[in-house]
């Protein structure tokens, strides 16, 4: 009798407690289907989208692509950077497939926000907004995967990237998709581009809104970005002219002011970064004395080409290193590595237009105009290009010199199809050979990571790397 | 019933000896070995079961009247021993410790058992083993004791973790340590270091080694079984010691000693000199290299290497570590109240400065009867652990590691006195001078429990537990330092919480039918909740160095965590024993957790053995060789839901930024500490992909094995099979990272692990004055990954690689072949073509796990001298040096050289395995195979040698026992490895096994120490 009455106190116990003990719920997370489910949550999801950009722009985009051009070089041991710096990455580079799977991220966050806005209670205008923010970040992020990865039309393609549109719950076998073509990803590119340019207001409460979010200019000046790509010289032209005529945005004087006061009227979109965020190009760039990295320097030959002209505004924002013996570009400068970073700026817009004029052909005077604005800007004497082919060199030079270390040189050199023949005598401070050279094409793409094509075995990894 | 049964006997008997004259007799009963009174010793004549017991100060009086009468003195722990009474009227005796019977009895989940009736493969280490080993980690202690158990420490550094592996690893993503439980508390033993710096540290070392009575390692599904969803792994039980009934006896032990690198640093040291040279010949090969063979117009980087200075690193960061232990008890009780009160103190320091390790613990246990039914008790141990560590392993801010990436031919300070700064890499002065790294932890493991005996053989027991672990962890790097440089210091601060609750109520039911059917029924449950809580705060931009706590701090950030996982538990236990032959036990769990799928939420965990003792048959009567024998088999199923997120069932968003730290492997994409905000605005993310189904990992054992005593148990072998097969592993299954994920946690996959022990001890001389104990194991595991989904890499330059066919701990490189003695190039095998293309030619090449291991302990005691030897080894294992991909990089980095480098080939003809410095052989896209090394090692890991006083002087002191001894830790090693220590694992990662990065090496120990008892 005695067992039967502890028995029963003993089921009775484990039936009151366990529930106590089995029914537990996370106290800083909350389960998928109660994240986006009004204004104030699908809003606080969009401040995590652009979390998720900020791992885009903090360097990687920018430092990946400078150190595989001829502007900066890894002077330190992280050989992830060494080996793309001599054109000899392999598919295990760990800085390659953190890039590759937050690109993903702020695609999967960006499907999510415009699976469920629609669906949740509030203002139409706020939720187009909402909507519009994240086909805008998507189009940024199919962009980079598509010329880190699959190429650039007419300078070198391979496939594009696999596609993905609707939000990630659990995993289903057509999530082991294949590469969409070239031509397939960067129309996902434009037709993000385009709802957002519908989607987005033309202008926010105030500035740093307007800078920190895309606006309906912002998407204007990726479609600029993205028709000069596309080699579309008219749209080119024509996204880049609405950006320019723009009022609320110029080309800031002096031209160090983009860089040493946030959210300038140069900014068509700023990333916004602080001391919970930190972007690392100041870190990589600045010596360690300065509490920098000191890994990555420019090229001595960049530094001369910036600093030939002596008024050159560009120029004056370098430094010297002088443990590594090295020059460094000082357009970030926030102790704590903390400094904003402008995704698009006015300056580009000019030289959009200035390249589409001239590929255009019959307005080369107002393509001079353009490049000479820039240089105006910069404090330096007009230029002497007058005939098509000399602006091309021109714009192109001009380009590099005025985004040293934000990442535009290695895509201008695969887009005009100069990166064989330019990228041939690049000499490294610390390399154990004399220089290095792009010699093979299939190159001009980065790889796969490893664990992608493992795991996704219908992806074809890139020619060079498989 | 059983008084019945003894009642008939006894009559039998009385009937059969019939009737004399009374005699009394009457005397003291002792102890041999401490002289002390034994009160309770039954003292009965031989043939009768008339007698009585010792009083509680060992005296006894007795009264019979047979003729030629024998006395027989039986205590529990000595030897039974027969005086003829003659014409004695009093008689003393001094009982001497049975070993054996010491022995007998074995801790089971939730009880204990005969060792003769025992039915499942459980090793036991006991408490005279591990006495007087200088390692605060307890789970070190057991290692090479064990049959079947892999032990390595992941370091030299005092505290740290170690690898534990009951019979393989079952899991890839969950974890494959076993379960600690503590005097029936399962206690907390992974991790809980905030900021591991690629150096785990082990709550295990919170633990008192001088309060261990046993460690018993549950490893057959029968043994464990009991302990269902969590007992994949294996259990490790640790019995403390408790008071016995006898006056108070205090006992003190004290040893101290020194510490230093068992193989000389400087050995793998490159002086300056040297570096200059070598990278004068990488610069001179690569100029010949693009210039036809040619040295014309070639500039030598160093111009005078022999003038270069020569700062030696090692000697600035190694040091002799002292070490002390005290540790002291108290014991005593009487029938009513038992007790054993005890004090540690024990402070070691590493290697490395400026680590070191100091525990400072105290322990109350209690028994006492309330009634002669019930008795209540309590087991409280609370301990402080100081640990001030110093950054290591797979970091670049280590200071072994800088010691190394810091060229000889550079000063240490600048000419301003403050230390040299190179790119990215910390000065190693800066590291031990500059840095402060402490973790403190509280911890409080308190039981209190109730017995109670219902009916004779009935009891019910309940016990509520707390576990409660309190860590605070700070850090900070001053403004002499590259990582505080800029910023005028840089800090952090944390609390970590982990409080465990549990508790368990017992019923066990014991007894016998006609004396040959023995039953034992035991049914209970038990509840655990696990609260870990955190708070971690950082700061920068501190006013001076002098201020270090980030209140000064210009800027700070701060988080709070808290997360929650709780099990619940219904189990039962079924012993049969017919006759002492035939024996058969059945356990089974029904366990609960909230870590799992709704779907999935309860797993049913049964088992059963049998065994057979042939010895106790007939017809092994005549085989008088064979003391024991006994054939076992077991076969049963248990579970594992350790090391997974709390929550990793469901679908989640949080309000911390989801990131991938250096290409994230399989690590799930929660892992950083950031808020997901945009700059002020406020942002939460996704997190984790949903998995409803998510249930247990599932293991099932077969084992088969025997016990066999020879020669009246002189020699006793175990020997056992097992086969072990995992399958739903929790796994954290890679993939496609299009869906902005990279994992989600799933059971997929199987995992095998088969293997063979053989344990022998063997008395080899037992004479009054001399006796020789040996005991030997040597176990194999063969772990295998079966299924997963696709192959994935681990490990920073994807060097880990988790493959089907092949076992965990795999390591993924270029396979050299060797080095052409011609050209001094590399040779790799290029797999199907003839073309080394560094993109596809990657290959297994070699794991981490040993092909065998074990352990060899001899204890000799010659009069009042006394000797333990314990080696133990390990076989067939490789070690992935790391290091040497490192600093041996051919000219192709500017940091600084180990000495391997040395063994490069130079000229035709040089057969080395090292090639030609040039870029062809060490360009950094290379994973060179050469790398990994045969990490084979023979330690004499202790040693002790002790002198007994002669009783009449211990006694003169006032003492009932004082022995002196000498004793040594890592005396010799025997290893092919080129690093400093063969004993490594440079990641606190469980996939990550066998890479040696930096690591602190193993000490060698000298000590002397005492133990007195009074």
């Amino acid at each position: 009798m005695k067992k039967k009455i502890i028995a029963l106190g003993f089921s009775a116990l484990m039936v009151v407690s366990s529930c106590d003990v089995l029914e537990l719920n996370p106290v800083t997370q909350i389960d998928t289907d109660q994240a986006i489910i009004n204004v104030s949550t699908a809003q606080g999801a969009v401040n995590g989208l652009y979390n998720n950009l900020q791992g885009v722009y903090d360097w990687h985009v920018q430092v990946l692509s400078d150190v595989a051009s001829d502007v900066s070089q890894q002077i330190d041991t992280w050989d992830a950077l060494i080996n793309i710096d001599e054109f000899s990455q392999t598919p295990d580079n760990s800085e390659v497939s953190d890039l590759y799977t937050v690109l993903y991220r702020c695609s999967d966050i960006s499907n999510n926000i415009i699976a469920k806005v629609p669906g949740i209670e509030g203002a139409e205008a706020t939720k187009n907004d909402l909507m519009g923010q994240a086909h805008f970040v998507r189009a940024l992020a199919y962009f980079e995967l598509a010329r880190f990865f699959g190429g650039i039309p007419g300078g070198y393609e391979e496939a594009g990237v696999v596609i993905k549109l609707t939000p990630s719950i659990g995993i289903s076998p057509s999530d082991y998709a294949p590469r969409t073509t070239l031509t397939e990803t960067y129309q996902q590119v434009e037709s993000d581009l385009l709802t957002a340019l519908n989607l987005l207001p033309e202008t926010r409460t105030d500035n740093l809104q307007t800078k920190a979010r895309p606006t309906k200019a912002t998407a204007r000046a990726l479609l600029a970005r993205y028709y000069l790509y596309q080699k579309n010289w008219a749209q080119a032209e024509s996204y880049a002219s609405l950006v320019i005529s723009d009022t609320r945005f110029s080309l800031v004087v002096p031209f160090e002011n983009i860089f040493r006061t946030k959210n300038t009227a140069e900014s068509i979109f700023e990333l916004q970064y602080n001391n919970n965020d930190v972007s690392g190009l100041r870190n990589w760039y600045y010596p360690t004395s300065l509490s920098g990295r000191g890994g990555v320097a420019l090229h001595d030959a960049t530094y001369l080409e910036m600093t030939a002209d002596a008024n050159d505004a560009r120029g004056k924002l370098t430094a010297k290193n002088s443990t590594t013996n090295t020059y460094y570009t000082t357009k970030w400068n926030t102790p704590g590595n903390i400094d904003n970073v402008s995704v698009i700026r006015m300056a580009e817009m000019y030289l959009i237009r200035a390249e589409a004029r001239t590929e255009i052909g019959t307005n080369l005077t107002g393509a001079a105009d353009d490049l000479n604005a820039v240089r105006t800007r910069a404090g330096i004497g007009n230029t002497t290009a007058a005939t098509q082919d000399e602006l091309r060199t021109a714009i192109l030079a001009e380009r590099k010199l005025e985004f040293i270390g934000e990442g535009h040189r290695w895509f201008d050199l695969i887009r005009t199809g100069k990166a064989l023949t330019v990228l041939t005598n690049v000499k490294r401070s610390k390399g154990s050979q004399s220089s290095y050279a792009l010699t093979d094409a299939r190159r001009q793409v980065f790889p796969f990571p490893n664990v992608e094509v493992l795991t996704n075995t219908n992806l074809l990894q890139n020619s060079a790397y498989r | 019933m059983q008084k019945y049964v003894l009642l008939i006997f006894a009559m039998f008997f009385m009937a059969r000896v019939g009737w004399g004259q009374e005699k009394t007799v009457t005397g003291t009963v002792r102890s041999f070995s401490d002289n002390e009174s034994l009160p309770g010793v039954n003292v009965t004549i031989k043939g009768t079961t008339m007698g009585t017991t010792t009083a509680s100060d060992g005296t006894y009086t007795v009264k019979f009247t047979q003729e030629n009468a024998v006395l027989i003195f039986s205590f529990i722990g000595f030897a039974t021993k027969e005086v003829e009474v003659g014409n004695q009227t009093v008689i003393d005796v001094s009982l001497e410790d049975d070993i054996q019977q010491l022995g007998e009895v074995i801790v089971v989940g939730y009880g204990e058992q005969d060792r003769r009736t025992l039915t499942s493969a459980i090793s036991k280490v006991s408490a005279a083993e591990i006495r007087d080993v200088p390692t605060p980690n307890t789970s070190q202690l057991i290692q090479g004791r064990a049959a079947g158990v892999l032990v390595s420490a992941n370091s030299g550094e005092p505290g740290t973790g170690a690898l534990v592996r009951v019979r393989g690893s079952t899991s890839i993503n969950a974890s494959s340590d076993p379960l600690y439980v503590i005097d029936g508390i399962p206690i907390v033993s992974a991790n809980l270091a905030r900021t591991t710096f690629g150096q785990a540290t082990s709550p295990i070392a919170d633990l008192n080694p001088a309060d261990i009575e046993s460690i018993e390692i549950l490893k057959d599904a029968s043994a464990t079984a009991i302990y269902g969803a969590r007992a994949a792994n294996g259990v490790i039980l640790i019995t403390t010691k408790r008071g016995a009934t006898s006056r108070p006896k205090i006992s003190i032990n004290t040893y101290a000693g020194t510490s230093t690198a068992w193989r000389d640093p400087n050995d793998l040291r490159v002086d300056g000199p040297t570096f200059e040279k070598l990278q004068n010949e990488a610069a001179a090969n690569n100029y010949m290299d693009t210039h036809s063979g040619s040295l014309a117009g070639f500039t030598a980087p160093y111009a005078n290497p022999d003038d270069a200075i020569d700062t030696n690193w090692m000697d600035q960061i190694f040091q002799d570590g002292a070490l002390f232990n005290l540790d002291a008890n108290v014991s005593g009780g009487t029938e009513k109240v038992k007790y054993l009160v005890s004090g540690n103190r024990y402070k070691q320091e590493g290697l490395i400065k400026p680590t070191n390790f100091e525990r400072t613990s105290g322990r109350a246990n209690l028994d006492f009867m309330v009634s002669d039914k019930i008795k209540l008790g309590t087991s409280i141990f609370y301990s402080t652990t100081v640990r001030n560590r110093v950054q290591n392993g797979n970091n670049i801010n280590g200071a072994l590691t800088n010691a190394f990436f810091y060229p000889s031919n550079i000063p240490i300070y600048e000419a301003d006195g403050v230390t040299y700064k190179r790119p990215v890499f910390e000065n190693p002065v800066a590291v031990v001078k500059e840095t402060q790294y402490k973790m403190v932890t509280d911890r409080l493991i308190g039981n209190i429990f109730a017995d109670w005996e219902i009916t004779p053989g009935l009891i019910f027991k309940t016990s509520w537990s707390l576990d409660n672990n309190y860590v605070t962890e700070d850090q900070y790097s001053n403004s002499k330092t590259t990582t505080g440089g800029g910023v005028n210091g840089s800090g952090s601060s944390s609390v970590t919480q982990d409080l465990n609750w549990i508790n368990e109520n017992i019923l066990s039911y014991q007894f016998e039918r006609s004396g040959k059917h023995k039953f034992n029924f035991l049914l209970g449950n038990t509840l655990q909740k696990n609260t870990n809580t955190q708070v971690v705060a950082t700061g920068q931009q501190y006013p001076g160095d002098n201020f270090t706590k980030i209140s000064s701090a210009a800027i700070t950030t701060s988080r709070a965590d808290m997360t929650q996982w709780g099990i619940a538990s219904l189990f039962g236990r079924i012993n049969y024993n017919y006759a002492d032959k035939y024996l058969f036990t059945t356990n089974m769990r029904y366990d609960g957790s909230s870590r799992f799928g709704a779907n999935n939420r309860w797993g049913f965990f049964p088992s059963a053995s049998a065994g057979w003792v042939m010895s106790n048959e007939q017809f092994m009567d005549d085989v008088n060789a064979v003391s024991e024998l006994k054939l076992r088999v077991s076969y049963g199923v248990t579970g594992n839901q350790s090391g997974i997120a709390n929550f990793a069932s469901r679908g989640l968003w949080g309000g911390q930024r989801g990131g991938l730290v250096g290409g994230g492997g399989t690590v799930p994409i929660n892992t950083t500490t950031q808020a997901a905000a945009y700059g002020d605005f406020p942002g939460f993310n996704p997190i984790q992909l949903a998995n409803p189904d998510l249930k247990w990992e599932t293991t099932s054992q077969f084992d088969i094995g025997f016990d066999l005593g020879l020669f009246e148990d002189k020699v006793r072998v175990t020997f056992d099979y097992y086969n072990k097969q995992t399958k739903d592993l929790l796994l954290n299954v890679p993939v496609p990272r299009s869906t902005g994920y990279n994992v989600l946690v799933q059971n997929y996959g199987e995992m095998e692990n088969k293997g063979v022990e053989l344990a022998v001890k063997a008395s080899a001389i037992a004479k009054e004055s001399l006796t020789w104990d040996i005991g030997f194991n040597i176990s194999q595991n063969k772990n295998l990954v079966k299924k997963i989904a696709a192959p994935f890499p681990q490990f920073t330059r994807d060097y880990i690689r988790v493959q089907e066919g092949f076992p965990l701990y795999s390591f993924w490189a270029h396979e050299q072949i060797g080095v052409d003695p011609q050209t001094g190039n590399a040779i790799w095998n290029t797999g199907t073509d003839d073309v080394f293309d560094p993109n596809v030619d990657r290959f297994i090449v070699g794991n981490a796990w040993p092909d065998f291991i074990g352990g060899l302990t001899n204890d000799l005691r010659y009069k009042n001298f006394d000797l333990t030897a314990f080696f133990q080894f390990s076989v067939g294992n490789e070690i992935f040096n790391y290091n040497r991909f490192f600093y041996e990089h051919g000219g192709e980095r500017t940091t600084g050289y180990s000495s391997q480098q040395l063994d490069r080939w130079q000229k035709p003809g040089d057969v080395t395995d090292v090639p030609r410095m040039a870029r062809i052989n060490y360009n950094s896209n290379l994973r060179p195979s050469r790398h990994i090394e045969d990490g084979s090692y023979l330690r004499l890991k202790n040693l002790n040698i002790g002198y007994t006083l002669p009783k009449t002087i211990s006694n003169k002191l006032g003492m009932s026992n004082l022995r002196l001894y000498v004793a040594g830790q890592n005396l010799l090693t025997f290893t092919k490895y080129s690093g400093l220590d063969p004993e490594v694992s440079a990641d606190a990662a469980e996939l990550i096994q066998g890479v040696d990065y930096a690591v602190m090496p193993q000490p060698r120990i000298w000590m002397g120490g005492v133990n007195i008892t009074f």
